[in-house]
């Protein structure tokens, strides 16, 4: 008897394994008939932050999970295409106005030391799957992938951006059913996503990590720079754009990627030593004087700068996106690429455009390993679309309570308590609102930068103080960086300026947007309220993720807001926690007062 | 160690800047003392701009006009300068024409830290007159800072502030004299890493130079007939397992009165990087840099080490790490109780508790952790810091929390030469804090 799909007309596809390696974030991704059935990335089991290495954890993560061996791969997708790459690489190096030979030099040794032209012979070493199924998917197509075929939108326009693909910097194009088709790009050095990472470099931050810093920064400041950084661009008809290549090195950079003339119109580059404070009650102890206004009138013009590039960003992103919008004549937005994280700019796409956003919560080179697999599943017999990805807890599985004890006795720290499902939100919800920060383990890990839910941290979002004690004595973290709430589907609309939310897939339940705290409640929740009034909400709700949804019910009963502020569960420069182990670890060395690993709670105290 | 020779002709350069920091101006003019005492013949030397900083520091020496150097009748040269940056070590006023004749001379250079140090050559054998002691010594490479191989634990030759024994200990090579002592006198051991060790001092500045000065003026004071020794047993990167051993090997046998464990911070630094498993099922804390014995000794250089990258990242919970600790801690306790002497629990203090930063201080620091592999791990660590002071606090034994005790002082005071190193300042602290507890112990106050 032929199954459903069989009558559809739909054959049984096999696995298909997605990778992205070699650059950042190194991932990998299964999927079985349209469906991704388990999603890793590299850094959460190497413990190594972007972890570029080839995911030999990732990938046996996701075969244990899918109960699979190499054996039963299909087809393995790799997330771009190696020569084009290089091609590019050549064609800049060509194509620079210095050319700087150490940057070939470098590149070409790198190629071969780490063998990038090599990833078939790779994979194949690796795990043994012939060559023949192994298939290169460009960079923005597996971008694209990510983002539309998770969407659950029947059609859409999609929009790509981030530093560089191959050739391609921004890409837009339209998708239909199982089909993706292109309508255009921007190629380096035309890059927005370099150019925001230029300026995050510029403002002392490190690239590829420091840009969500960038986002904070530019709260405290005005765009008295936009009309400088403005005119760098020249937005063309039809998306793409054109960028002075006079202020930015992006074909062959050498140690920065800005040039002198861009110091020359913004004034010295910050030292990522100086402090950064706008007010005087953010100033480190002890600073005081001209030293302190020094530090203060300096702060100001970064931030300014950063609320400049921000706003110039923004304005490149509504340029495309409305662009390709115009073409397609679909609504039904996709985003992916790293600028997609930008989630000031969504927010104002949402609201201000009244878009219909979709962004993969990986939608940096992680999320293409699941981009790259569907691709590919859609390439094939059957070409089956896969279900919108609502979930995003594709990562290490939770562990079983004899695991949890397990690692609650190695690490010697002592059982608070173990508490009934019912009981657990209350409890904890009583230790946060006696203002403890908690570390926060539930069930699966999730994909993406962000925590949601599963592998936070929490506090009361209602304490003044909470903010600078999460990041200087929990997170080690500069003191301007902002917190996102979580909150109660109940309570969004009393609180934030939202549009009204569209399902499971909004970019709201994936702390994807930022939208402003309503004026009379900005008092009330003072740690998750930036300088400029905003934040970057999660939206929960009891099938989102059922016991954080019970834990914000218990804390409104409370302290009368269903909010918690939440952060991802890590110290600075260390990836989100992924067992319960790396929990305790992490744990042990920040000022968090209690975790909280499936339903035990462990405190701090231990006998020596 | 290295020292001058005292029957050499030996000439001192000063070339120091105009702005050095005080606190090293003071260890310069202290450390020039120090190396020259005994030296016959003596000529010092210096460019115009350091004739107002020898006035200011050093009042009471003569400087001659530099042509003296054009006679060539000197054996040994001292480039008294705060920098390593070799090309200070030719004086900029070098009179025309004139080259000190290498072959012949022997050159030094006082650093910022009070050291002397061989200037443009390799150490050898009249630099540190332990160097070929044993067969261990003579296996490894005669440089001048380095940590080296030994079956008991690992040892580390820091010559320039002073003698060390063939052990690398900063103690007379005989110790037999002190096994039948006079009852009245009694002997002190103090125990630690590379602080105890007081790397940064001169052998008058150390702790435990202060410790015996103070207990011996105490006990004079209070019409006591005690008299004290107190000896440095501290060695570089030693955890509370290595004193212990080191307690075994070299100091069981003189039954010693009182011991002082002056530690924590490389138990607490190396446990949180080391592999888990042996802290956890053995107790066992070790140096990460073992590994990379390990490593040469069995060709396993493929292999990786615990650590897989930097900066490191601790790999252990902070109960297993201080759980080591306190384990060791107490073993030591029981042996030193057990052979009949009294054991001082101490915390040695780091510049993370203190309240303010020393600008100097500040620089000092930076530049340490710049590149450091464990500069995460420093700052992980204080919650474990404060946890350990917190259980000393609760310990009903003879103790002193020394990080606590440094958390009184600020921007004015210059302890810390890095993150746990301390100044001849910060020594002078430590000694004079022990000090009063073995008083009291004895009572003397």
């Amino acid at each position: 008897m032929k199954s459903r799909d069989e009558r559809n007309g739909l054959a049984e596809m096999g696995y298909i394994l997605g990778l992205s390696f070699d650059f950042h974030d190194s991932a990998a991704a299964l999927v079985k008939d349209g469906v991704v059935v388990a999603a890793g990335i590299e850094e959460r089991f190497s413990r190594i932050k972007h972890d570029a290495s080839f995911p030999r954890k990732a990938i046996e993560f996701c075969f244990q999970t899918a109960g699979v061996s190499p054996a039963d791969i299909e087809a393995v997708a790799y997330y771009e295409v190696p020569m084009l790459k290089f091609d590019r690489i050549l064609w800049s190096y060509e194509n620079a106005g210095q050319r700087n030979p150490d940057y070939l030099d470098r590149t070409v040794a790198s190629w071969l030391r780490y063998r990038k032209f090599e990833i078939r012979d790779r994979i194949f070493e690796e795990l043994g799957i012939a060559k023949e199924k192994i298939s290169y998917v460009g960079h923005h197509i597996s971008h694209m992938s990510a983002a539309f075929f998770c969407s659950g939108f029947d059609a859409a326009t999609i929009v790509t951006m981030d530093g560089v693909g191959e050739y391609e910097t921004t890409s837009w194009g339209v998708g239909n059913g199982t089909k993706i088709q292109k309508l255009g790009s921007a190629d380096l050095p035309n890059s927005i996503g370099l150019f925001y990472s230029a300026l995050t470099a510029f403002l002392g931050f490190e690239v590829n990590e420091g840009e969500y810093k960038v986002m904070g920064m530019a709260a405290f400041g005005e765009p008295t720079y936009y009309d400088i950084l403005r005119a760098m661009f020249r937005l063309e008809e039809g998306g793409g754009f054109l960028i002075d290549t006079n202020y930015f090195e992006f074909l062959t950079p050498k140690d920065i990627p800005y040039t002198d003339a861009l110091v020359e119109v913004l004034g010295q580059p910050r030292d990522p030593k100086q402090h950064f404070a706008t007010l005087e009650e953010d100033l480190p102890t002890g600073i005081t004087g001209a030293e302190a206004d020094a530090i203060l009138a300096a702060s100001k013009r970064y931030a300014d700068i950063a609320a400049s590039v921000q706003k110039v960003t923004e304005d490149v992103i509504f340029h495309v996106v409305d662009s390709a919008v115009r073409a397609t004549g679909i609504k039904e937005v996709c985003l992916a690429g790293g600028v997609a994280l930008n989630s000031l700019a969504n927010g104002r796409l949402i609201r201000e455009r009244g878009y219909s956003l979709y962004i993969h919560p990986a939608a940096g080179d992680s999320g293409s390993a699941i981009g790259a697999a569907l691709w590919r599943a859609c390439q094939g017999v059957g070409k089956r679309r896969s279900a919108p990805l609502t979930s995003p807890y594709l990562g290490t599985r939770c562990p079983r309570d004899e695991e949890i004890d397990q690692a609650i006795s190695d690490s010697g720290f002592q059982l608070h308590g173990t508490f009934a499902p019912d009981q657990l939100p209350f409890e904890v919800a009583r230790l946060l609102a006696e203002g403890n920060v908690i570390g926060w383990f539930q069930g699966n890990a999730e994909w993406g930068p962000r925590a949601l839910g599963n592998r936070s941290i929490l506090a009361d979002p209602t304490r003044a103080d909470m903010k600078k004690i999460v990041n200087e004595r929990i997170k080690f973290r500069e003191p301007f960086r902002p917190f996102a709430p979580a909150v109660m589907i109940e309570e969004v609309y009393k609180y934030f300026e939202c549009p009204e939310l569209r399902d499971g897939t909004s970019p709201e339940y994936f702390m994807l947007a930022v939208h402003r705290v309503l004026p009379a409640f900005r008092a009330v929740l003072p740690a998750i309220t930036h300088a400029d009034g905003t934040a970057r909400l999660q939206v929960v709700d009891a099938t989102s993720n059922p016991i954080f949804y019970s834990l914000l019910k218990a804390f409104k009963a409370l302290r009368g807001v269903g909010v918690l502020m939440n952060t991802s569960y890590n110290l600075k420069g260390e990836p989100i926690v992924d067992t319960p182990a790396d929990a305790l670890r992490t744990f042990s060395y920040s000022g968090l007062d209690y975790v909280v690993l499936g339903n035990r709670i462990v405190s701090k105290d231990f006998a020596l | 160690m290295t020292q001058l020779n005292s029957k050499a002709r030996t000439a001192i350069i000063f070339n120091p800047p105009a702005d050095i920091p005080s606190p090293t101006s003071r260890q310069i003019a202290d450390a020039f003392r120090f190396h020259t005492t005994g030296v016959n013949s003596l000529t010092v030397v210096a460019q115009v701009e350091a004739v107002p900083w020898i006035e200011n520091y050093l009042p009471d020496i003569a400087i001659e006009d530099p042509g003296v150097l054009r006679s060539n009748n000197f054996e040994s040269i001292v480039f008294v300068h705060p920098f390593k940056d070799p090309k200070f070590y030719i004086p900029p006023f070098e009179p025309s024409g004139w080259r000190p004749s290498a072959p012949r001379i022997r050159f030094y250079a006082i650093d910022a830290n009070g050291r002397l140090l061989p200037a443009g050559r390799e150490y050898d054998d009249q630099d540190a007159e332990n160097m070929d002691a044993h067969i261990f010594n003579r296996l490894s490479k005669p440089e001048g800072e380095a940590l080296y191989y030994f079956p008991y634990g690992y040892l580390f030759r820091y010559p320039g502030v002073g003698p060390t024994n063939q052990f690398g200990f900063r103690v007379p090579d005989d110790l037999s004299g002190f096994k039948n002592r006079d009852p009245e006198h009694k002997l002190v051991l103090c125990y630690g890493g590379s602080s105890g060790f007081s790397m940064f001092t001169l052998p008058h500045q150390m702790y435990t130079s202060v410790m015996e000065a103070s207990l011996n003026k105490k006990a004079l004071e209070s019409g006591s007939s005690l008299r004290f020794t107190v000896l440095n047993f501290g060695q570089h990167g030693n955890v509370v397992m290595n004193s212990i051993l080191t307690y075994v090997l070299f100091n069981f046998h003189l039954k010693p009165d009182f011991i002082v464990a002056h530690d924590g911070w490389n138990d607490i630094i190396y446990g949180m990087v080391q592999d888990p498993r042996l802290l956890k099922c053995g107790n066992f804390a070790y140096q990460n840099n073992l590994e990379g014995w390990s490593q040469i000794l069995h060709g396993t250089q493929e292999l990786q080490q615990t650590q897989t990258g930097t900066p490191f990242r601790p790999l252990s919970a902070a109960p297993a790490v201080l759980g080591q600790y306190f384990t060791r801690k107490r073993q030591f306790e029981s042996m030193v109780r057990a052979n009949g002497a009294q054991f001082i629990w101490g915390l040695q203090p780091n510049s993370f508790n203190k309240r303010h930063l020393h600008p100097l201080e500040a620089t000092n620091i930076e530049a340490h952790e710049k590149n450091m592999p464990f500069i995460d791990v420093y700052r992980q660590a204080i919650p474990l810091f404060q946890r350990a002071s917190e259980q000393l606090d609760k310990m009903d034994v003879p103790k002193l929390d020394l990080y606590e005790e440094f958390g009184k002082y600020g921007k004015d005071d210059y302890l810390f030469v890095d993150p746990v190193h301390l100044s001849p300042d910060g020594d002078e602290i430590v000694g004079r804090n022990y000090a009063d507890v073995i008083a009291n112990l004895c009572g003397l106050n």
